[in-house]
């Protein structure tokens, strides 16, 4: 919903009255300041944001994640959009602005009693292809997104949130019977993911998404990412080391340095 | 392919070059206007002759050169100069009308206006050579190979893949059941190599001296000339090009085409890229093709072989790496994968290489090419068989790559009646299928 695939502006706009650019930029690199970055949509650029990819898939993944008890993917792979300039074979954007639309493989190991597993991830306009299953005419996820589990005995469709999770077909979703609820619900549900924090601050029991849960799995959404600026290679990940067993030039973008004066 | 060179799906819809696969006789013997013997030259005229046509004439210089036609005259230039004597021409239709003597055309313009000019010249009896892919529109290309079979003139789509050994060596694999059944391919080019995704320049810069901008639009609708289309971007534009999958889906999917023998596909969906100009404003485009898509078709079994799926992707997307291919192995920037039932074909080799190494090439069974692509149909026009891809084939080819672009410009899942050249479930997506010409244009 904010251009990727683009080049650096070239112009540079006073920075408004009431804003501390230099704050802004925090750890990254310093630029001049741009609209193009502030107030929204940083998110398209590498050094700011995290693309389509980390502005979603914390949620759209999420289900896949806690459901099939995910943790470190053993590899990514990416593919990316080409944006051509028109002058000639130059590229726009490239390594300035994540990819307008990409696709992003991961692998995951066994884990416990269930076996190795693909995600796929699309972006940008790109789609996974309809499931057989699906109704014609009936929307694949909702209209920020979605999941297909797809099982051996079945495939399961929910929407970006995870919500509205059904057994596809709709006459086999019919047809079943849910599972008793085991997993605690929070308050609110949805509307109430804040309050679920300020209840652990009070010492109450961890917040449903706390970082044991949300690091690993975050780790995991951006890592996509790395596959971007380095494409069409199967990248081997380490989790527990954090770091890429086959390419060095990836494992350039796993921690890279802060700017002077900031340190973590 | 049967013993005489003659595809299955010629063979099959019963055109001149298969009654003559059942008596072996070369066409100038059966007669007809304009079959040469060998010995004797043929008259060949060029259209669109400053790109990729420039190339398919050095091929043809052993036959007579009898007139040249471009709508640039700049661009034409050096062809031009190197044919001093040859009549030069910017409106295809003067040429046809006054030079009385052309046997042969080879046609090699933009996309938009391949249709128009071959027909010309199919209706005065004339064998074509066109490049791919063979039509602007599905319409065209289903108006084009009729029209070639009726007036039985000889025919070839300039596909050049199409006259290779390797094409030759991957089908008989195939058909051999190296990889078994197939039910699961996957093709992608790595173009555009021109931009993509955008919207029509608002600027009108002067047409340039000796380009003929009314002719160059044939029969698309008027607009302003601009650098943006001449003469190398207008394959990124709706209204002339078929975008990266009609540049290289003719080229690649041709593979798949021929070794799986398929034909019309029941179903084609995709999804493409989205250009935002703006926050929260996506492109919609109507314009131009997306920088980048996948679209998938979906063919029925055809006799032995069981349906199977399709997967396109351009635009810098590639397919998921097959399971067996070795890990540091790259796939390419355009190809084909077929996953079998007893293993994988990547870009023409079965995987891991060590099962490719020690695999035993069948027997050819495929009469090869000798010599180029446009002397394969050159010999075509001198009464031998049908070129190897002869519209009977390259018709339906093209049909099945422009379906995707259909696809694309809908959005939805269409499900396709090819026999009857009919959008099923989505009935005012069959507007795509063709166009209103400009006035003073038809097919």
């Amino acid at each position: 919903m904010w251009a990727q695939g683009i080049d650096r502006p070239k112009d540079t706009p006073p920075v408004p009255e009431g804003m501390d650019w230099d704050l802004w930029l925090g750890p990254a690199p310093e630029r001049p300041y741009n609209p193009a970055y502030h107030p929204f949509a940083w998110r398209a650029w590498v050094d700011f944001g995290g693309g389509a990819l980390a502005d979603m898939a914390c949620h759209i993944l999420d289900p896949a994640f806690w459901a099939l008890k995910l943790k470190y993917p053993i590899s990514v792979e990416a593919c990316t959009s080409t944006r051509m300039s028109g002058e000639g074979w130059g590229k726009v954007g490239v390594r300035e602005t994540y990819p307008q639309a990409s696709i992003v493989r991961y692998k995951f190991p066994a884990r416990g009693n269930m076996p190795e597993v693909k995600i796929n991830w699309y972006d940008g306009g790109l789609m996974p292809a309809r499931p057989e299953e699906l109704e014609p005419g009936r929307q694949m996820g909702d209209e920020d997104g979605g999941v297909i589990f797809v099982g051996d005995k079945g495939k399961l469709m929910c929407g970006c949130y995870g919500m509205n999770p059904r057994l596809i077909p709709e006459n086999k979703m019919e047809a079943y019977k849910r599972p008793a609820k085991t997993l605690p619900r929070i308050k609110d549900g949805i509307d109430g993911h804040e309050k679920n924090w300020i209840e652990a601050c009070k010492g109450g029991v961890a917040a449903s998404s706390n970082f044991d849960y949300s690091g690993p799995f975050t780790e995991t959404v951006v890592m996509g990412n790395l596959a971007m600026m380095n494409p069409y290679k199967v990248l081997e990940w380490d989790g527990e080391n954090m770091k890429f067993t086959n390419d060095e030039t990836a494992n350039e973008f796993v921690n890279p340095p802060y700017r002077t004066g900031w340190t973590l | 392919m049967n013993s005489n060179g003659i595809s299955r799906r010629s063979f099959v819809k019963g055109t001149a070059s298969a009654i003559a696969g059942f008596t072996i006789l070369p066409r100038f013997v059966l007669g007809g206007a304009g079959f040469k013997p060998p010995s004797e030259k043929l008259n060949i005229a060029s259209v669109g002759i400053g790109g990729q046509g420039k190339e398919n004439l050095k091929a043809c210089e052993g036959e007579n050169i009898v007139a040249l036609c471009d709508v640039d005259w700049n661009y034409a230039g050096p062809v031009f100069q190197s044919h001093p004597n040859v009549k030069k021409y910017k409106d295809f239709r003067k040429m046809l009308d006054e030079v009385k003597d052309i046997d042969a055309v080879v046609i090699a313009t933009p996309d938009h206006t391949h249709a128009t000019i071959a027909m010309a010249a199919i209706k005065m009896g004339k064998h074509v050579y066109v490049q791919k892919p063979l039509t602007w529109s599905i319409e065209e290309a289903r108006k084009l190979t009729t029209a070639a079979r009726e007036a039985k003139v000889a025919t070839q789509m300039g596909n050049q893949g199409h006259s290779s050994e390797d094409i030759r060596v991957l089908c008989e694999m195939i058909w051999s059941g190296a990889i078994g059944q197939i039910r699961e391919v996957y093709a992608w080019t790595d173009r555009p190599f021109w931009a993509q995704g955008i919207g029509r320049p608002v600027n009108s810069p002067a047409l340039p001296e000796g380009l003929d901008w009314d002719n160059w639009l044939g029969p698309a609708p008027v607009r302003a000339y601009n650098p943006v289309y001449h003469p190398f971007a207008w394959r990124g534009w709706l209204d002339f090009g078929t975008g990266a999958l009609g540049d290289m889906g003719c080229h690649i999917m041709d593979h798949a085409y021929w070794a799986l023998k398929l034909d019309r596909p029941t179903a084609v969906e995709a999804s493409v890229s989205s250009h935002v100009v703006k926050n929260w404003e996506k492109m919609k485009n109507s314009e131009t093709y997306p920088d980048a898509s996948i679209v998938r078709y979906e063919f029925p079994a055809r006799g032995e072989m069981p349906a199977v799926n399709l997967t396109w992707y351009d635009g810098g997307l590639k397919p998921p790496r097959p399971a067996g291919l070795e890990k540091e192995r790259k796939l390419g920037d355009g190809g084909v994968i077929f996953i079998g039932d007893k293993g994988t074909i990547v870009e023409g080799r079965i995987i891991p290489e060590s099962r490719m190494k020690d695999y035993q090439r069948p027997a050819k069974s495929i009469p090869r090419i000798a010599g180029t692509h446009e002397q394969n149909w050159i010999d075509a026009c001198k009464g031998g068989p049908a070129a190897c891809s002869n519209f009977e084939y390259a018709g339906p080819l093209t049909e099945t790559v422009l379906l995707g672009n259909v696809a694309i410009r809908t959005g939805r899942r269409i499900e396709w009646d090819g026999p009857n050249m009919k959008i099923t479930n989505i009935p005012e997506a069959s507007e795509l299928l063709g166009r209103q010409y400009r006035e003073g244009w038809t097919l």
